[in-house]
């Protein structure tokens, strides 16, 4: 049951695709695919702009992100200061530009190491079974009895608010999901025929995992981790707007936000605004590239 | 029935147990010294060892982990560095307000989501479908605090609506209460709303296309009976499960909604709590989530039998 609990499409598990090796025809079906499949081009690009500017953005003709002066605090936006300046005189658009690359490091590093660590552990209880399923079930069971930004909180709160142990407790969060997904697609994979004539001719087992098993049980995983990085985007804009993330002066969006509040009743909507759009729009492409990539892989969820 | 919910009732102790000594482990490392928090005034190395001695902080990890997890069972969470008050105490004084926006936020995400849903549905790749998945989609984008935020700002500071933030007992003022309900459960339950919408669209299409539906069409039935009395009722069964553990988010939402609106439930004493590094108050109000979610989950699968006579839970094939 708890299955779909912590995904936010509860029907990414999909039926076992047909048999395929790793590059089958995926090369020219992509063209096809993407014709028909418009939000993973506007989501991809979107995504792909973002990330260049978090990449790039100390060679942008800004100003320093980090300090301002007194005598420009509390600018309205304007040629200058495109996004205005916030209460110690810094660039907000600077600030948003720059903040990119917090959440994204974080989405990405926690993602990767949910999927990684959820996947091989997945991999492992649903190919070995017996005590060892058992034990990492259960373990995977309490993990998910947690409120997950509650768990990332207290996290944050024993290790001390920094940058790793947002990406430490954004990726813990993330494992029972991939754990499960993994687990339930080997266990059906793993009496499979194509499992059975390998195991037959003696291919040693970390070889069957690695090619044989691991590439028919990709699809489901890669759909799952590009729902998840919108997720563990938004979960990291939430610990930096209650404080438990990246510390300032480091810019972040959430943590922007935060200190931007204080002044709305001022109307200085513009330190809010910015740092606004750049999460959602962020968060936005990322699902977008999520629902597109399902499309592509998980023949169950094509759109009717 | 009675077995099955016995089995899981069961069931949840081993669960409770790693949650337990997830949280031991995290308090274990968590900075800073309770003793000497405890102590006060009196800093001599006597009373030191006096309280360290009564908190059992002298005996091996192991068996402070079984001490603590014993008082915890007998409802002792420890109590608050910052007024000595139990911690239990604090979180069942909170439960009131949180559980009344929680259910506040809860209805306003049915009222938005079903009608959408069902909406969008019926008319798949329609252009009211389009708007409702895009307009979802937007809705899943948004931080609860960035739309909190956004409401606050148009509704209160611009149109002057509502109240922007504070908390008024319901038993004490009832449109003072309303007035200051509002926002925080819009900004809830509108998240909410957005995952809703797509759940209730995909499974009432699932269900439309189901050998019974032909059936009762075949046989005559007007259309609308067709989706409210066959398709509808089948489609409800995933929202059932959603909607209880919508109320977990719910609840975990608390924690960022009930901050932006200055409203006291618990998810606003964690973040008291964790700002001034009361942390028995944070582990308490983790731990006490952690049983409340696992028993929604439980509530959630024992509703499932009564809404689907298939599903039974007498026996595992």
């Amino acid at each position: 049951m708890a299955e779909s609990i912590k995904t936010l499409a509860p029907n990414v598990v999909a039926p076992l695709p047909p048999v395929v090796t790793f590059e089958s025809s995926r090369a020219n079906r992509l063209g096809r695919v993407l014709r028909r499949n418009p939000r993973l081009i506007i989501g991809g690009t979107i995504l792909i702009l973002i990330i260049i500017m978090a990449l790039t953005a100390q060679w942008w003709p800004l100003p320093n992100p980090e300090r301002g002066r007194a005598s420009q605090a509390y600018q309205a936006p304007s040629g200058d200061h495109w996004l205005g300046t916030d209460a110690t005189g810094r660039d907000v658009f600077a600030r948003v530009v720059f903040g990119s690359r917090v959440s994204l490091a974080v989405g990405f590093v926690a993602v990767f190491m949910g999927s990684v660590i959820g996947g091989t552990l997945g991999i492992l209880a649903g190919w070995r079974g017996g005590w060892f399923d058992t034990l990492v079930m259960r373990l995977i069971d309490g993990l998910l009895a947690f409120p997950t930004l509650l768990l990332a909180i207290s996290i944050t709160a024993a290790l001390g608010a920094r940058l790793e142990t947002a990406m430490l407790a954004i990726g813990l969060i993330n494992i029972p999901v991939f754990t499960r997904l993994a687990r339930g697609q080997t266990l059906q994979a793993k009496n499979r025929e194509y499992i059975e004539a390998a195991q037959a001719i003696g291919v040693p087992e970390a070889r069957i995992l690695w090619r044989h098993l691991l590439p028919n049980i990709l699809n489901p995983l890669i759909v799952q981790a590009s729902l998840a990085l919108a997720v563990a985007i938004l979960t990291e804009a939430s610990l930096s707007f209650l404080g438990l993330g990246v510390q300032p002066p480091t810019p972040t969006w959430g943590g922007d936000i935060n200190v931007g509040r204080a002044w709305l009743s001022k109307n200085y909507w513009w330190m809010v605004v910015g740092p606004g759009a750049g999460i959602m729009l962020t968060i936005y492409a990322f699902n977008l590239v999520g629902d597109g990539i399902r499309d592509l892989l998980d023949p169950r969820s094509q759109r009717r | 029935m009675t077995r099955y919910i016995i089995r899981r009732l069961l069931l949840i102790i081993p669960v409770m147990l790693i949650v337990s000594l997830i949280i031991f482990v995290l308090i274990r490392l968590t900075p800073g010294d309770p003793v000497l928090v405890m102590i006060g005034e009196d800093r001599s190395a006597q009373a030191y060892d006096e309280i360290r001695a009564k908190l059992g902080f002298d005996q091996p990890i192991p068996v402070q982990y079984f001490l603590w997890l014993g008082r915890a069972i007998q409802g002792d969470l420890g109590r608050s560095i910052r007024d000595n008050s139990p911690v239990l105490g604090e979180i069942w004084e909170r439960l009131p307000a949180t559980l009344e926006l929680a259910l506040a936020a809860l209805l306003v995400a049915l009222l938005v989501a079903v009608p959408l849903g069902i909406l969008s549905a019926l008319k798949p790749n329609s252009k009211t479908d389009a708007v409702v998945s895009s307009l979802s989609l937007v809705g899943i984008s948004m931080p609860g605090f960035l739309l909190g935020i956004l409401l606050i700002l148009f509704l209160a500071y611009y149109l002057r609506l509502f109240k922007p933030d504070g908390y008024v007992p319901l038993a004490e003022d009832v449109g003072g209460n309303f007035q200051r309900l509002v926002l925080p459960a819009v900004t809830l339950g509108l998240a909410s709303a957005a995952v809703n919408m797509r759940l209730i669209r995909s499974s009432l299409l699932e269900a439309l296309s189901q050998d019974y539906i032909r059936t009762a069409r075949a046989k005559g039935l007007a259309g609308r009976l067709v989706v409210t009395r066959h398709a509808l009722r089948n489609a409800l069964i995933p929202l059932v499960t959603i909607l209880g553990l919508q109320f977990g988010v719910l609840l975990e939402g608390a924690v960022v909604t009930e901050t932006i609106f200055s409203w006291p439930g618990i998810g606003q004493l964690a973040v008291k709590s964790l700002n001034s590094r009361d942390y028995p108050v944070v582990q308490g109000v983790v731990l006490f989530s952690a049983l409340a979610y696992t028993l929604i989950n439980l509530a959630v699968d024992i509703s499932y039998a009564y809404l689907d006579p298939r599903i039974s839970y007498g026996r595992k094939h």
